[in-house]
C-alpha cells in the first residue's frame, strides 16, 4: 500500500495580509461603527481570534438599504451598461492584483487549503467580475440586446 | 446573503451580475467568514465605486432577517442551506421581491465499469474532498457499478491515504480545517448515525492537529438509500458509497433524493453519458470530470436545491424585471 510522502512544510506567508483588530460596517462608501454589539471571527485551523466584527442591527441594515437606494436612484441606474462595466472590470483587475492577499486571508478565515483559495476561489471571483462585464454591456443604450425578447432588460429597482 | 464555504467567490457571484444590470447591493457575509468581504469593501473604495453602490453588513441570522424583510429591498439572492432557504422563501412570500435560492445538494457521482478507474478515483476525491466537502454540489454519493466496486474502492482508499490534512496555509495541504465547531459537530453526528444504521466506516489514517476543527476524509460502504447519510447533506469530507447493476438502476438511485443540484458520470461510452445526462434531475451534470466551474455557464438546482440560475447570461435574469 502506498504511504504518505514526507513533505517539508511549505507555508505561505501571512505577511501579505494586514488584519485590523476590529471592523465596522461598510455603508455608503465608508466604514462606520454599527449600533449593535460585535462578534469574533476565528481561524478554524487554530481557533485563534482574527478580528472583532460589528454585528449589524435592524437600524444599521436600514441605513445600508437607504444608501443603496440613493446610489441606485442618483448614480448607478443612470449609468450605461458600458460605464458600469468599466467599474466591474476595474474591480476584477484589483482582485487579480491583490489575489495573494485575498487567498491568504480566505484560507485564514475559512480554513480551506491555500492551493484552493489561490487557484480556484480568487481567480474565479475575478473571472466572474470580468466576464459579467461583457454580458452586462448588452444592457446598454448603445448596444441592442442579443435577443429582442429581452428588451425588457432593465434593473428591478423602482 | 452568502455562505461561508466560498466567501469571496460567492460575493463575486452575487455582486457582479447585480452591478452589471444596474442594481445596488446590500451584502451580508456569513458570520464565520466576513474578512474577505471586508477587504473587498476596500477594493470598492480603491476602484472609486460610487458610495452606496455596494454596502456590507456583517452579522448572523438576525442581521440576515433584517436584510430580507426590509421593505426597500427588491431582490434577495441567497446561497446557503435548504433550511434557511425555506425561511427566506416564507419571509418574502406575498411581497413583490424577487428571489433566487441556491441551496443544498446530495449529488451522485456515478462510475460505470468502462470508466478509466484512476481518472474516476481522482474525480471522486475531487468531488467529495475538495474544500473539505463544504460544497453544495459535492459528489457526496458514490454510485459505483457492482462489477468494479471492489477495484474502485481499493484504489480510492489507496489514494485517500496520500491526502495531506493540516495547515491551510501550507501549499502542500490537500484538506484544511472544518469551518466551524458547529459544522464539525454536525459532521460527527451524521457519521455516528451512519455507523449506527449499519454502514461500515473507513477513515484515511492521518494525524490531525490538536487545536482547531478537523475531520479525517471518510467513506461509508454498505450504504442503502434509506440511510440518513445517503439522504441528508453532510457538508463535510464524508462519502457514502452505493452500488448499482444497470444504468436504469443508477438513474433511479441518483434521482432518489430531495435535492437536484449536480451529478457526475464516469464512462467511456458517449451515448450512455448523453442518455444518463438526459435522465438525471440535476442542474449541472459533469461527464468524466467533477466540480468544474465556468463563470459564463449557468448554475442552479432542481427540487430542494433551490430555484433560479446564477452565472452567465442566465444569471443576469434574476437581477432584472
Amino acid at each position: 500500500m502506498a504511504t504518505s510522502f514526507e513533505y517539508a512544510p511549505a507555508p505561505e506567508s501571512r505577511g501579505v495580509v494586514d488584519i485590523a483588530s476590529s471592523y465596522g460596517l461598510f455603508i455608503d462608501g465608508d466604514f462606520v461603527d454599527g449600533s449593535g454589539g460585535s462578534f469574533k471571527t476565528i481561524s478554524p485551523a487554530s481557533e485563534e481570534v482574527l478580528a472583532d466584527i460589528a454585528e449589524a442591527t435592524e437600524a444599521d441594515v436600514d441605513l445600508a438599504v437607504r444608501a443603496a437606494r440613493r446610489a441606485y436612484t442618483r448614480v448607478w441606474s443612470r449609468l450605461s451598461g458600458r460605464e458600469r462595466g468599466k467599474y466591474l472590470f476595474r474591480i476584477a483587475r484589483i482582485l487579480q492584483e491583490r489575489a495573494r492577499e485575498f487567498a491568504v486571508l480566505e484560507s485564514l478565515d475559512n480554513g480551506k487549503p491555500i492551493k484552493e483559495s489561490r487557484d480556484t476561489d480568487i481567480p474565479l471571483a475575478a473571472a466572474i467580475s470580468s466576464s459579467i462585464t461583457r454580458a452586462g454591456r448588452t444592457n446598454s443604450a448603445t448596444h441592442s440586446p442579443v435577443r429582442p425578447t429581452r428588451s425588457r432588460w432593465v434593473s428591478p429597482g423602482r | 446573503m452568502i455562505p461561508w464555504n466560498f466567501p469571496l467567490l460567492m460575493l463575486a457571484w452575487k455582486i457582479a451580475p447585480a452591478l452589471a444590470t444596474g442594481n445596488t447591493v446590500v451584502l451580508k457575509p456569513a458570520e464565520t467568514t466576513p474578512l474577505t468581504a471586508l477587504l473587498f469593501a476596500q477594493v470598492c473604495q480603491q476602484a472609486d465605486l460610487p458610495p452606496g453602490v455596494v454596502n456590507i453588513v456583517t452579522g448572523a441570522g438576525e442581521t440576515g432577517r433584517a436584510v430580507v424583510s426590509h421593505p426597500g429591498v427588491n431582490k434577495v439572492a441567497f446561497t446557503g442551506s435548504t433550511e434557511v432557504g425555506r425561511l427566506i422563501a416564507r419571509a418574502v412570500a406575498g411581497t413583490d421581491k424577487k428571489v433566487t435560492l441556491e441551496l443544498g445538494g446530495k449529488a451522485a457521482n456515478i462510475v460505470f465499469d468502462d470508466a478509466p478507474v484512476d481518472q474516476a478515483v481522482e474525480g471522486i476525491v475531487n468531488g467529495i474532498f475538495f474544500n473539505q466537502g463544504h460544497v453544495c454540489c459535492a459528489g457526496s454519493r458514490l454510485l459505483v457499478q457492482e462489477s468494479v466496486a471492489d477495484e474502485v474502492l481499493a484504489r480510492l482508499k489507496r489514494r485517500m491515504r496520500t491526502l495531506r490534512v493540516g495547515d491551510p496555509l501550507d501549499k502542500n495541504t490537500d484538506i484544511g480545517a472544518i469551518n466551524s465547531r458547529e459544522q464539525l459537530d454536525k459532521i460527527r453526528a451524521l457519521s455516528e448515525i451512519g455507523e449506527q444504521e449499519g454502514s461500515e466506516r473507513w477513515s484515511a489514517p492521518c494525524e490531525l492537529p490538536t487545536r482547531g476543527f478537523w475531520f479525517a476524509p471518510t467513506i461509508f460502504t454498505g450504504v442503502t438509500q434509506a440511510h440518513r447519510i445517503a439522504r441528508e447533506e453532510i457538508f463535510g469530507p464524508v462519502l457514502s458509497v452505493l452500488t448499482f447493476r444497470t444504468p436504469k438502476e443508477a438513474v433511479e438511485k441518483a434521482n432518489n433524493t430531495p435535492f437536484g443540484l449536480s451529478a457526475g458520470i464516469w464512462s467511456d461510452k458517449g451515448s450512455r453519458i448523453l442518455w444518463m445526462a438526459d435522465q438525471l434531475r440535476a442542474g449541472v451534470v459533469w461527464a468524466n470530470t467533477f466540480n468544474k466551474f465556468d463563470p459564463t455557464s449557468p448554475f442552479g438546482g432542481y427540487k430542494e436545491s433551490g430555484y433560479g440560475r446564477e452565472g452567465g447570461r442566465h444569471g443576469l435574469e434574476g437581477y432584472l424585471r
